[in-house]
């Protein structure tokens, strides 16, 4: 009984991913408010998490969130149904995303890797939830972050992750065991 | 310290990103936006995967680059050389051909085979075909003709099974279409193999590798030949020769033909006298025995007939006189030439004629034995009648020299009698006026002069007669 509950506290979680009507992009095209919605509910966490992961800066991605999905909506009826839509919502914020980094970098003239992260975390109530989000942006290296985030938060998988990010699944996963491994030291240490 | 599990990192994360996500669909909502035409910055990375997705166009690339390569080694291959074929008359040709025997390239290796090959386009043509064009354009250009009718084939190839077949079917083809050309023909076969020796020789002297291979093989038999000599010579020249110098040709090539198996050269050479054919060939040997025999026959029933000397001595002569032998020969080489048409189906068929041909033979033999028993017996009697009346004419003479000696002693009357009593005598002369024509002939075979003349058998039947005669005339 021991052996199997702990097998089954150890076995992870099945992931809920995320279910969109590729439909739902024509319904936004043809000036659905409700349809946009459902969209945005859906989608939202997977969006931040990721723009967050990519800049690392709380205010860009909120403003380079809004601004993605200003464009999912002038580009929706544009959209050609490939089985893939959270792909094609990933795609415009990365695009989004970079141009909001050139635009930084032209302004302040330092590099992605000389950016100092600034992640305000103070409006985390849950302790353990602050403790766990700053250790991971702040002792994880951008590609491991991004990897653990997009998993944990927007329902990809790793072979998704590995596509959308453009790294081959073996590095997508050595990163995802190295990374967690370093969390789980860190917390253990904290918490 | 806390344990600390990946689903209790996970789960944190996520509440933390719930937290921090901002909340504005309504704001959004509000804001104007413009619609995209599709050439906008933020859709990079989707514009290329309008229409058709990824895995339709790596599939269809990684199809097409299957196809092209398919088709590439298909090409590659069908531009390889599989073997080549050297065709010898005088003319030289030489055709390489791909693995389903298709001309790749026909090439001339003299002037001969230069003239033979002008106008010609032999590429891509099937081997079949382009070997039977060539061989009718020797014709037409007269290097193929009664006379000169032998065809050196030498095939090459780095696959030896088909090589071996492509000799087998093309010396047939050949030797089918010689036959429909010339009536009849010689293919000498050869297989030979490339080698740094060979090439030499045939540069060297300009010959195509298929003659250089053969007389590579006869100067290691035979090193005292003279090469330059034996390059310059035609095929035909060249078994010529080595007939000449006793050299059997067989030895060092094949012969399509079972009618050349000894000395093909002499086919071509004796077409015109058949005397020497019938050397070759034990069967029709025996045959051409039975067309002479059934003459003798013949002659032997006119002599029968006509009671006439003349006739005794053909059967002499009947050895020049073969007249319908080329006809005999023509019909045998025809049966040859379905025999050899194919050989393994017909050979059970082949086995029973010959035993069949044996035994007739064999009982034509013995027919023929008999004949010539009865011919000799007549043969002797005729003899012994010339005798015969030889004695009867001397013993006239002597009997007129008698009366005539008597009538000079007695009145002119006498002289008169004697014309009454030889009247008969122009009855004899007819028969014997031929005598001088056929005396040197029948005595050295039967010489049996001597031996008959104290036969008293046939002297009581005649002698009476003439002695009643002589009788008579001495009474007058």
């Amino acid at each position: 009984m021991l052996i199997f509950a702990a097998v089954a506290y150890d076995r992870p979680q099945e992931k809920e991913t995320i279910f969109i009507e590729e439909t739902i992009f024509y319904r936004i095209g043809a000036g659905d408010k409700t349809a946009f919605c459902e969209l945005y509910e859906k989608t939202r966490n997977a969006v931040f998490s990721y723009a967050l992961s990519l800049l690392c800066n709380r205010e860009d991605a909120e403003d380079a969130m809004q601004e993605a999905y200003l464009k999912i909506r002038s580009a929706a009826h544009l959209y050609q149904p490939m089985g893939k839509p959270m792909a094609w919502v990933f795609t415009i914020a990365r695009n989004v995303c970079l141009m909001k980094f050139r635009q930084r970098k032209h302004y302040s003239g330092v590099s992605l890797e000389e950016i100092q992260e600034d992640i305000d975390c103070s409006d985390i109530e849950d302790r353990e939830d602050r403790i766990v989000f700053e250790t991971a942006f702040h002792i994880l290296s951008r590609e491991e972050c991004q990897i653990i985030v997009l998993y944990a938060v927007s329902g990809l998988k790793h072979r998704e992750i590995s596509e959308l990010l453009s790294i081959p699944l073996s590095t997508v996963l050595s990163k995802y065991n190295r990374g967690l491994k370093k969390l789980r030291k860190q917390l253990e240490e904290r918490l | 310290m806390k344990k600390v599990t990946d689903s209790y990192i996970q789960d944190h994360i996520k509440k933390a990103v719930i937290k921090l996500a901002p909340d504005q669909a309504e704001y959004l909502w509000k804001q104007p936006v413009e619609k995209a035409n599709g050439d906008e910055w933020y859709l990079d990375g989707l514009r290329s995967r309008k229409g058709v997705s990824g895995k339709v166009i790596r599939y269809a690339s990684s199809l097409a680059a299957c196809l092209a390569l398919c088709l590439l080694t298909y090409y590659m291959i069908s531009l390889r050389v599989e073997a080549t074929v050297y065709l010898d008359v005088n003319p030289s040709v030489v055709l390489d051909v791909n693995s389903r025997e298709r001309v790749l390239e026909a090439k001339a290796n003299n002037r001969d085979g230069q003239v033979i090959l002008k106008d010609m386009d032999l590429k891509n043509t099937d081997l079949d075909v382009a070997v039977n064009a060539i061989l009718g354009s020797m014709v037409r250009h007269g290097y193929l003709n009664q006379e000169q009718r032998i065809v050196l084939l030498s095939v090459e190839g780095n696959n030896r099974k088909k090589a071996e077949a492509i000799r087998g079917r093309l010396s047939g083809e050949i030797s089918i279409c010689m036959d429909t050309l010339l009536g009849s023909g010689t293919v000498l076969d050869q297989e030979i193999h490339r080698d740094h020796e060979l090439e030499g020789l045939a540069e060297k002297y300009g010959i195509s590798m298929g003659k250089a291979a053969l007389l590579q093989k006869l100067l290691a038999d035979n090193p005292g030949l003279d090469l330059e000599k034996l390059t310059e010579m035609s095929i035909r020249e060249l078994a010529e020769y080595l007939e000449e110098l006793d050299i059997d040709l067989g030895a060092y090539v094949n012969y399509s033909g079972q009618e050349f198996q000894k000395a093909p050269e002499k086919e071509t050479e004796s077409q015109g006298d058949p005397g020497e054919r019938r050397e070759e060939d034990p069967e029709e040997e025996s045959e051409e025995e039975e067309t002479e025999d059934l003459e003798i026959e013949q002659d032997a029933l006119e002599d029968d007939e006509d009671g006439d000397e003349e006739d005794a001595s053909e059967p002499e002569e009947s050895d020049d006189d073969s007249g319908e032998e080329p006809e005999e020969s023509w019909e045998n080489q025809e049966q040859e030439k379905e025999d050899r048409e194919d050989p393994e189906e017909d050979r059970q068929e082949y086995f029973e004629e010959k035993k069949e041909e044996k035994e007739e033979d064999s009982l034509a033999q013995e027919r023929i034995q008999r004949k010539m028993e009865n011919l000799k017996r007549r043969m002797e009697l005729l003899a012994k009648k010339k005798e015969e009346q030889r004695e009867q004419e001397e013993a006239q003479r002597e009997s007129q020299e008698e009366l005539l000696g008597a009538d000079d002693q007695e009145s002119g009357k006498a002289g008169e009698k004697p014309q009454t009593e030889y009247d008969p005598e122009p009855d004899y002369e007819p028969e014997y006026e031929p005598e001088p024509e056929y005396d040197p002939e029948p005595e050295p075979e039967y010489e049996p002069e001597p031996e008959y003349e104290p036969e008293p058998q046939y002297e009581p039947d005649y002698e009476p007669e003439y002695e009643a005669d002589e009788e008579d005339g001495e009474d007058d």
